[in-house]
């Protein structure tokens, strides 16, 4: 029992310690990858150098821009690596915030509204349910980019953007289900306790009673909810990339590097190290993610034996 | 003028269509306090919910006319949203769970206050322990910031009676607000209610035990089966009582001077 507890601590700490030097190495190298190219070496992650092309990792001179390997185009793994950590994990990230304002907003107004508009918000959640998510992202991805074929074309880095909130909007549309269940049930039983009767009784007015009596019972339910959205999220987003209607090239998201490096697969002359890295880091982040997402649950989840009561 | 709380004829129906309310009528009086007794079941704690605007799920009221203070808050859509906790406020009967664990006494005193209009600061500090000594709380900020937990039973019962007189309601419902308090509590509890009816508010105590209303309500009415037997100045009715269960209820009520003295015990 000890050394299970033992072992399960480490790897929560070797997950966390995982998930923040990602974090935190995508977010400080931005200025390098993101950066003005200045003629040495290429390091920005669309700078291309012909000569340089489909370098094996390490080879590439001693600068860092060649330590992961360069791809057809001669472009840096390594910058795209980091780049397309950082995008990954930004869309992973904000899909789970907006899932989680609309399953909680969702959840909340459902329970509270009780009778049949509860019944029809929460048969919608069971319709959606039913529904494969990945084929609404994909139909909602192509949607937006319908409507935006009309509109005036952005151009360079405005167009990227758009392509991220397209991705990180329709990716959230499709998560928020197990909230807005988990919100609702929580709410229809903090409902019929005495505590929750004696408050209504003395007059405390419904915005009071949520963010007062509900919101401190929800947090935690939504917190680790939330924590096993983000690697959902994320592995959507690496999915369509992979497909090739998620983040659009030249920006790299570990989802279109993986897609990239398939494609240089073949019997002749393998690129093994342009598949290896996306397919490593997404694998270790999903895995970090998990482990923490269900560490947190166990913790936070009123239903585990283990949870603070 | 009429009286603070007029029930008229009130007839309730759980969902499968049994009467658990059978047309009670009822008054309560500005200034006085009526107990409304009965036995476990009888239709009491339903006859508030349904003047609070608060009944169960499923249970539907019939026929009847509650008016509180001239209105017939029944036919007034949205009455309780404003006038809850201000007009006619309730406490309720479980000490160890009407109160929120995770919120110190003093927050939730306060988010029954706020109905009467914003207090803050040194003001609601101040506000909190004149509550809770009102209701008998020694040592008053202390509690003030302690957590329902580390408090017994009588001392939540009446941090719940400062929270459903914290708004300054014109009519309380008391439901069983004595049944956690022991003898001396349950007397320094009843003076308090009776104190509140007398200021100005009237007060609906709801109650099993016949014996805590003599000597402090001012009418009874006795429930059984959701039909008032009797109602009536509590003078009369205890008294004279007119219905053999009444008499029955007074029968069992024990009397300190027939109670038997503990036997020795020889060990």
């Amino acid at each position: 029992m000890g050394r299970r507890v033992e072992s399960r601590r480490r790897s929560i700490w070797i997950a966390g310690v995982f998930l923040a030097l990602v974090g935190i190495g995508s977010l400080a190298s931005l200025p390098w990858t993101l950066g003005r190219d200045d003629g040495r070496v290429a390091r920005r992650f669309e700078a291309t150098t012909p000569a340089q092309r489909l370098q094996p990792p390490g080879v590439a001179g001693t600068a860092p821009a060649g330590w992961l390997g360069t791809d057809r185009l001669g472009r840096s793994m390594a910058a795209r690596m980091l780049l397309g950590g950082g995008v990954s994990l930004v869309v992973g990230l904000a899909a789970a915030g907006t899932a989680l304002i609309l399953g909680t907003a969702w959840g909340l107004t459902a329970a509270l509204s009780g009778g049949r508009v509860d019944g029809l918000m929460m048969r919608v959640v069971d319709v959606l349910y039913g529904l494969p998510s990945i084929l609404l992202v994909v139909l909602l991805a192509f949607a937006v980019d319908g409507l935006r074929a009309g509109a005036p074309a952005a151009s360079g880095g405005g167009r990227l953007l758009l392509d991220l909130m397209t991705l990180w909007l329709a990716i959230g549309a499709v998560s928020w289900l197990t909230l807005a269940r988990v919100v609702r049930g929580q709410v229809l039983s903090l409902r019929g306790r005495p505590m929750t009767d004696s408050a209504v009784v003395v007059g405390v007015p419904m915005h009071r009673l949520v963010m007062r009596y509900y919101l401190p019972w929800l947090a935690g339910p939504i917190v680790a909810c939330t924590a096993l959205i983000v690697p959902m999220a994320m592995l959507s987003e690496a999915f369509l990339s992979f497909l090739g209607i998620g983040v659009q090239e030249p920006l790299p998201s570990w989802g279109n590097l993986a897609a990239g490096g398939l494609a240089e697969l073949n019997p002749v002359k393998s690129s093994w190290w342009l598949l290896l890295w996306p397919c490593l880091m997404i694998a270790a982040t999903l895995v970090a993610l998990t482990v923490l997402g269900e560490s947190l649950r166990m913790r936070l989840d009123p239903r585990s034996t283990r949870g603070v009561s | 003028m009429s009286p603070l709380l007029q029930v008229d004829d009130l007839c309730i129906d759980s969902p499968d269509g049994e009467r658990i309310v059978d047309s009670v009528t009822l008054t309560v009086e500005r200034g006085a306090m009526t107990a409304l007794v009965g036995e476990s079941g009888s239709g009491k704690t339903m006859t508030a919910l349904a003047i609070m605007g608060l009944l169960p799920e499923g249970m539907v009221v019939r026929r009847g006319r509650v008016c509180v203070d001239g209105t017939d808050v029944l036919q007034t859509p949205r009455w309780w949203q404003r006038h809850r906790g201000r007009t006619v406020a309730m406490v309720f009967q479980e000490p160890m769970t009407a109160l929120d664990p995770v919120m110190r006494i003093d927050q939730q005193l306060l988010e029954a206050r706020r109905r009467r209009g914003p207090i803050r600061g040194t003001e609601a500090r101040r506000w909190v322990v004149t509550a809770l000594t009102q209701v008998g709380i020694e040592s008053a900020d202390q509690v003030a910031r302690m957590y329902p937990h580390t408090l017994s039973g009588g001392m939540r019962q009446r941090v719940l009676l400062a929270m459903g007189l914290a708004a300054d309601p014109g009519l309380l419902l008391a439901d069983e607000p004595t049944a956690a308090l022991d003898a001396v509590n349950r007397g320094d509890a009843l003076d308090l209610l009776r104190g509140v009816a007398k200021r100005h508010a009237g007060v609906l105590l709801i109650t099993h035990d016949l014996a805590s209303v003599a000597g402090w309500a001012d009418c009874v009415a006795v429930m059984r089966h959701g039909e008032i037997l009797e109602h009536g100045a509590a003078r009369d009715v205890l008294s004279a009582p007119g219905h053999p269960y009444t008499r029955g209820l007074l029968a069992c009520v024990p009397r300190s001077g027939q109670v038997a003295p503990l036997p020795e015990l020889d060990c």
